[in-house]
Formats: structure tokens, C-alpha cells, sequence
């Protein structure tokens, strides 16, 4: 099968699970276009993911904003793109330009599916989906369909006219399921398909330790959704009780110089480290540093990392946001808290501070939980049975 | 005496306090001279009409032009001696041109990040030169970047006065005065108390309404807001929570509203003009201000003269404007506890609301008063320029 894959930046830090997923469908034999609009060419991400093991892998960049001799060399190439596009005003003539380019890499890097990664990307897309030829599928993973519908005029509609177009939607929970249905989405046209990690590579080398100063992580980008000024809160009080401790958080983002901020005005820049992005390797060796993964989310499709955490043998703490509940049962594999609630967030870190036992069993039964219902085989055999099922391959 | 103002935008909605300053400077017979990066002519109009004693210079690529088309020499010689930093040498020498021009008896730079901005020019600036530290360029910047802090030296070095909205700024800043203390002088920030005043007596709403004025920046503490009045609903109060202002915060904003289910109490109203904001006054209970840090809070300055109650966090210099339990209440930064604690002590109590909001309108008259703040201003100019 020849299939599509239009995501925004390729690949990306903070997105493996895109990377994971198209490597895993070229393992098995199928033909995989990525369209991507953000070239990403960091060499130390080219050097882990090794694309060009897969003759089978195509990467196709939309990316109007590169060189000067490339954009002459769009114009040489495809003349009439650039004709078409001709408007007395600049923005128009770019988004056209966009569009025509756009469907000519369409048109001629052809699959039997495209999906789309995000809605919010399916959504500036849409113009061109009559276009398609072959089925299309959109991912509904979070902020797209948590946050914008709230905060932007007219989303709710885009999103409407977006289910109506598409063919298959895919939700990353049934928590997701439940907020789009909200929105209109035809249920026939949906399936749940949970994120899931390389457990292979996400394996805790050493038995789980008790060690002399306990250290808490956290992984995400540094925005409002990750909630880390909720987690700043808890932190603070956990101080008071138990001294004993340090906060890792890595990742970057535009959040860096509120939290800076925060950490230093209550005094905690002795207990919390913001660590920036750090590669997947470094990532492996952090977690097995670690003794209890938190995510104080506000706002969540299902986390990662938190699923990483878990294969890697943490406790988890983590907030009841989005479909958390669907990958963490509470008191069994790991600890989940009511959204913003830092009290009992702060109670639930100190319980575990000071036991061991608990949390060398919540990481016990996490790794378990991981292994049996969130590897990357049951990820890849869900896509792949829901692109035949589209196609009638 | 002829005075240049150097600020961004100008006049600007969220910074009423520089027009003011300025209006009231050209009130008292100086000539005006602002430097900004952009003029909003209707607001301009609005204000100043056709006042002749100022003179807004908007320093973009018109003027540069202008600049390097009667000046071609200096474009030649910058071109050929400095060619590595053509943009940045030329730029500097065309704000030089710009200021020098008005033949400045001083020159104040109305935020210290703008004092930085202009770092190479300022040697060579005719006129004495006064920078003010009013907020986030100290307490955020300064905490995070070490070249900031080597720069913000350097300016503190090059200008003959230090302007401080408050003693909790002088206390900030005073790590990167290196000698140059004696330079610094606190003038707090005003208002004019003849524009903020009540049309009417103060009188209970239903529901009950909490008033904020800000951008909506994480600096304003609005999570901590929500989070607090989130216990106040908990506690089966019936109210309404206005947010005047906008700001990179908005979607958090709107987003955590959602989630907290707070949609029918809490209203982010948007960007409101001066004379809607003064009718909003007239239409809320207690003013509330959950910030996690500050200068001095000039919302809170027009609220308590408009005789509403305060809660506010205890960030940067709040509390050498409210004396708790007494012109307004004070709580530590970010506890939500409390301040939930505090609002609905006023909530449940109309008499202890209307005394304070009275106690804060004589707190505001005596001491945060547009005239003296201006009568310290032209103090401290008259001092720089030798006529004291």
C-alpha cells in the first residue's frame, strides 16, 4: 500500500511517535510518502531515525519559506503553479502558491491514503481535499480539538466541515472521542487507536533502587498545556515537608522564561532544574536517574512520556487530564489527581517520597500495563487494518 | 526646559501612564519631544489635539531613509568603517541624529530595556539622561540573562538618573548599580484623581462583581486568579469575575476557564477604552489583583480611587501603596487559599467594602497623586540641568 503521512515539522524532538510510526510501516513492506511543511535538519535526529535505511520512504517538503534558489526553482519547474496564483494582494498570492504547489506534490507523489497528523494541519489543508484522490484520515491528538474550539472564533465549524470531509478520524483516546463527538463528528467514521512506545528500547537497564535523594521528572514542551506552574505549586509545598528531593523537567518551548521566572520567585532553584530538549538516548539514561515521573498536565491527548515513564519502570503522578485514565489504573500502575488540584498532587509525591515499596510496586505493574496494551506492534496493526479497511485493499 | 521621551508605542492603551506624564508636563510649559517606535494617530489625537508644544518622532524605516538619503556621507563612511555592523552602527547613528536634533535639556528613557536598546548612542546624547525601572526588563530579564546584567550595568553607568517606581525596585536593582546609588530616585506612580472619581456612591451590585485591568500576561498571576476564585464558587457565592485587557495569554486563559467550568462567571471582555474602563469601575464590588510580581500596579492606583476594595498579591512594591486590613488587603503571591479567603471577607460584608474603597481614595489622594508625581519629575530634571 501507498501511504501518505502530513505532518508539520519531520522528524521532530518532541514528536516520536510520527517517526515511530513510519518507520514501523515501512518495516512492513508498504510505500510511505511524508509530507512535511517544516524541515527539520538537525543532524543528531537524521543520525537516530537513519531514513535513508528505507528506500521504501519518501519525504516530501512543502516548505515555502527555504532559499531563494529553491523558491526560483519552484517557479522554473512548475511555471503555471506561479501563473495561477496571480493576485493583486501578496498574502493571497502566497496561499495560492502554497495551494498549487501543494497539489501538484499531491498529485504526484500519489497514495492510496493520506493522513493528515493533526487536525488543526488537516484544517489548513482543506481546500485542497476535494483534490485527493486517494481516502483521507485525520488524527485528533489534543491541543487541535482541547484548546482551540475554546479560544478561537469559528473552529468549531472548520472542525465540522473537516469531519465532514475526511474519511476516517482517528482519536487518540476515548476521552477524544467523547470531546469531538461534541463537535459533530460521525461516529462511523471513528476509531480509537492509543499511542504507544518502542518498548524495546524503553527498558530499564538496572532493577529499580532506592536512592539517597529522590528525584522527580517531568518531560514535555514548556506550554500552558503541560501545567507546570500547577506542578511548580505542588512542588513548592512538597519542599516544606520533605527537603530531600530534586525536579528535572526537560524539554523546551515558549513557557522557558515564565518558569524560570516562577522557580526563582519561590525560591526553588535549588529543587527544580529545567534541563532543556535532550535527545532520546539522553532521555533513556535520564528516566533510569529517575524515581517518580509527574505530569501535572492541564491538557492532554494521552502523554508519552508518560507511557515511557512507565515501560521504564517509574511511578507515575499524573493529573486526570484528557484520556490519562486510560493508560494509568489509580493505585494499581500509578497515581492519578484531579486536574489542577496541587494539594493533592503534593500529597501524593510525598507518599511516595517516602515509600519505597509503593513505588517500586506502581512501576512493577506500570511496566506490565505498558508491555501488555501499549506496544508499538498493537499501534502499527491498528493503522494498518484501518488503512485496508478505507482502501478495500 | 525641552524634554525628550523615549518609549515604544505612543501614546499606548496599557502605558496611559507616559501620555499622562507628558500631557502634564506640556501643561506646565516644557517642550515635548517623544521618541517611539509607533504612533497611534487617532489616540494621539484624542489626547493631545492639536497641542504644538509636542512633537512625536517615530524612528522607522521612513525616517532611516530620510536620514541616509540627506545624510549620504555618514551611510558612505559607516559603510566603509564599520563593515560588519553597517545596520547596527547606521541605526544608532540616525537615533543620534534624531534626538540630538531636539536639542534636549533631557532625555528620558521610559524603560530600562529601551535604555539598553539605545546603549551605544547614549555617550554621545546631548542633555542629561534619566532611565526608569518600572517592571518586567528588572525583575525577569535581569533574573535570566547575564548579558542583560553586564548592560543594565553599563546604562546605570552612562545616565545621570535612575527613576524607581518603588522601593522594592530600588531593592531589585541595586545589585547592578556598582557605586551608582546615589543616582537612583523613587517616584511612585500617579493618577489623576480628578478623572477617577466615583459619579455616584458606592453601592452593592448583584451578582457581585470582581473587577482586573492588565494585559494578559503571565506576569499578572491570572491561573493563581482562577484557581482562587474557583474556591470562591466552591463555596456556593454567587459573582462575576470581569478580565479587561488582552494579551499572548488569551487561549491559556480561555482554555483554563473551560476546564474549570468557570465559563459563567468568568469574562474575558477584551481590549475597553478609557471611558468604558472608568463606566466598568462604576459597575464592580472589589478590585482584585493576583499577580506574581509588579512595579506598582497603576490599575490598583485607579481602582482605590475610585473607592473600590482591593485584594492584591503582595508582588513588587504593592505593599508600600496598601497597608492591609486597613486601605486594602494583601496576600503572599500565589496562594489562592488566601486570597479566596480574603475576597470573600468582602464579599460577605458591604460596610467593610465601602470603608476600605473610602480609605483607598484618601490613600490615593495624599499620596499617589498625579501633581506631586510630576512636581518630583521636574524636581529631579531642574537638579540635573544645574537650575536648583
Amino acid at each position: 500500500m501507498r501511504i501518505g503521512i502530513v505532518v508539520a515539522e519531520f522528524p521532530s524532538y518532541s514528536e516520536t511517535f510520527f517517526a515511530n510510526k513510519v518507520i514501523g510501516l515501512c518495516e512492513r513492506g508498504h510505500d510511505v510518502v511524508v509530507f512535511r511543511s517544516v524541515r527539520n535538519t538537525d543532524k543528531i535526529l537524521e543520525d537516530i531515525y537513519r531514513f535513508s535505511n528505507y528506500p521504501n520512504l519518501q519525504i516530501v517538503t512543502l516548505d515555502l519559506r527555504q532559499s531563494v534558489s529553491g523558491i526560483i526553482k519552484t517557479i522554473l519547474n512548475y511555471p503555471i503553479a506561479w501563473i495561477k496564483s496571480f493576485d493583486t494582494d501578496l498574502s493571497v498570492i502566497k496561499k495560492k502558491v502554497f495551494d498549487n504547489l501543494c497539489k501538484i506534490y499531491f498529485k504526484k507523489h500519489a497514495c492510496e491514503v493520506y493522513h493528515f497528523g493533526y487536525s488543526g494541519l488537516a484544517i489548513s489543508y482543506l481546500s485542497l481535499f476535494d483534490s485527493l484522490k486517494g481516502k483521507t484520515m485525520v488524527s485528533c491528538l489534543g491541543t487541535a480539538e482541547k484548546v482551540k474550539p475554546v479560544s478561537e472564533l469559528n473552529r468549531i465549524d472548520k472542525l465540522k466541515m473537516l469531519f465532514d470531509k475526511t474519511d476516517s478520524i482517528h482519536c487518540v483516546s476515548s476521552n477524544m472521542a467523547e470531546t469531538i463527538k461534541k463537535f459533530g463528528a460521525p461516529v462511523n467514521k471513528m476509531y480509537i487507536n492509543r499511542p504507544a512506545i518502542d518498548t524495546g528500547f524503553f527498558s530499564p537497564k538496572n532493577e529499580y533502587k532506592q536512592r539517597e535523594k529522590i528525584q522527580i521528572l517531568s518531560i514535555g514542551r514548556l506550554v500552558f498545556q503541560k501545567g507546570f506552574l500547577i506542578g511548580i505549586l505542588a512542588i513548592q509545598d512538597l519542599k516544606k515537608q520533605f527537603p530531600g528531593f530534586t525536579w528535572k523537567i526537560v524539554g523546551e518551548g515558549p513557557g522557558r522564561e515564565e518558569l524560570f521566572f516562577h522557580i526563582h520567585n519561590l525560591g526553588l532553584a535549588d529543587h527544580v532544574e529545567l534541563m532543556g530538549k535532550k535527545t532520546k538516548d539522553d532521555v533513556v539514561e535520564i528516566y533510569s536517574q529517575s524515581d517518580i515521573f509527574f505530569l501535572p498536565s492541564v491538557c492532554e491527548g494521552i502523554a508519552n512520556v508518560v507511557l515511557e515513564a512507565m515501560a521504564m519502570h517509574l511511578p507515575v503522578v499524573s493529573s486526570m487530564s484528557g484520556g490519562m485514565d486510560e493508560a494509568i489504573t489509580h493505585e494499581v500502575d500509578g497515581i492519578l489527581v484531579e486536574n489542577y488540584n496541587r494539594s493533592l498532587m503534593t500529597k501524593h509525591l510525598y507518599d511516595l517520597c517516602n515509600n519505597f515499596e509503593k513505588r517500586k510496586r506502581l512501576g512493577a505493574e506500570a511496566k506490565k500495563t505498558i508491555e501488555e496494551k501499549f506496544s508499538l506492534k498493537r499501534y502499527i496493526d491498528v493503522f494498518e487494518s484501518e488503512y485496508v479497511k478505507l482502501t478495500g485493499n | 526646559m525641552r524634554i525628550v521621551v523615549v518609549t515604544n508605542e505612543f501614546p499606548a492603551i496599557s502605558e496611559t501612564f507616559i501620555s499622562n506624564k507628558v500631557m502634564h508636563l506640556i501643561r506646565r510649559g516644557h517642550r515635548l519631544f517623544v521618541i517611539c517606535n509607533e504612533k497611534n494617530k487617532a489616540l494621539f489625537n484624542a489626547l493631545f489635539g492639536k497641542e504644538k508644544r509636542i512633537e512625536v518622532i517615530v524612528l522607522g524605516k521612513p525616517k532611516l531613509f530620510g536620514y541616509i538619503l540627506t545624510h549620504p556621507y555618514e551611510g558612505l563612511k559607516t559603510l566603509i568603517t564599520k563593515r560588519r555592523d553597517v545596520k547596527k552602527t547606521l541605526f544608532t547613528r540616525f537615533c543620534l541624529y534624531a534626538i540630538n536634533r531636539c536639542s534636549p535639556d533631557i532625555i528620558h528613557f521610559e524603560f530600562s530595556a529601551l535604555g539598553v536598546f539605545f546603549l551605544d548612542a547614549i555617550p554621545k546624547l546631548k542633555g542629561k539622561k534619566v532611565v526608569s525601572c518600572r517592571g518586567t526588563a528588572e525583575k525577569v530579564k535581569l533574573m535570566e540573562y547575564e548579558d542583560r546584567k553586564t548592560k543594565v550595568a553599563e546604562l546605570f553607568n552612562l545616565v545621570d538618573a535612575i527613576h524607581c517606581v518603588s522601593e522594592d525596585m530600588r531593592q531589585t536593582i541595586l545589585p547592578y548599580c556598582c557605586g551608582q546609588e546615589k543616582k537612583i530616585f523613587i517616584n511612585f506612580p500617579s493618577i489623576d484623581i480628578g478623572l477617577f472619581k466615583r459619579k455616584d456612591s458606592y453601592q452593592p451590585h448583584n451578582p457581585i462583581t470582581i473587577l482586573s485591568i492588565s494585559r494578559l500576561t503571565f506576569q499578572k498571576g491570572y491561573l493563581t486568579g482562577l484557581l482562587t476564585v474557583k474556591k470562591i464558587k466552591e463555596a456556593g457565592i454567587k459573582f462575576r469575575w470581569l478580565i479587561v485587557g488582552d494579551g499572548p495569554q488569551y487561549e491559556e486563559l480561555a482554555f483554563h476557564i473551560h476546564e474549570m467550568n468557570l465559563q459563567e462567571e468568568v469574562i474575558l471582555a477584551g481590549i475597553k477604552s478609557g471611558n468604558e474602563i472608568i463606566e466598568l469601575y462604576h459597575q464592580a464590588d472589589i478590585y482584585f489583583l493576583p499577580s506574581v510580581y509588579e512595579g506598582i500596579a497603576n490599575a490598583v492606583l485607579e481602582a482605590m480611587s475610585m473607592e473600590l476594595p482591593v485584594v492584591c498579591t503582595k508582588s513588587g512594591g504593592m505593599d508600600e501603596v496598601i497597608v492591609h486590613n486597613e486601605d486594602g488587603f494583601l496576600a503572599v503571591v500565589y496562594n489562592e487559599d488566601k486570597l479566596a479567603c480574603l475576597l470573600l471577607q468582602l464579599i460577605n460584608n458591604f460596610q467593610l467594602r465601602r470603608k476600605m474603597g473610602e480609605a483607598g481614595r484618601q490613600k490615593v489622594v495624599r499620596h499617589f497623586n498625579i501633581n506631586s508625581q510630576i512636581d518630583k519629575f521636574e524636581d529631579v530634571y531642574n537638579q540635573l540641568i544645574g537650575m536648583k
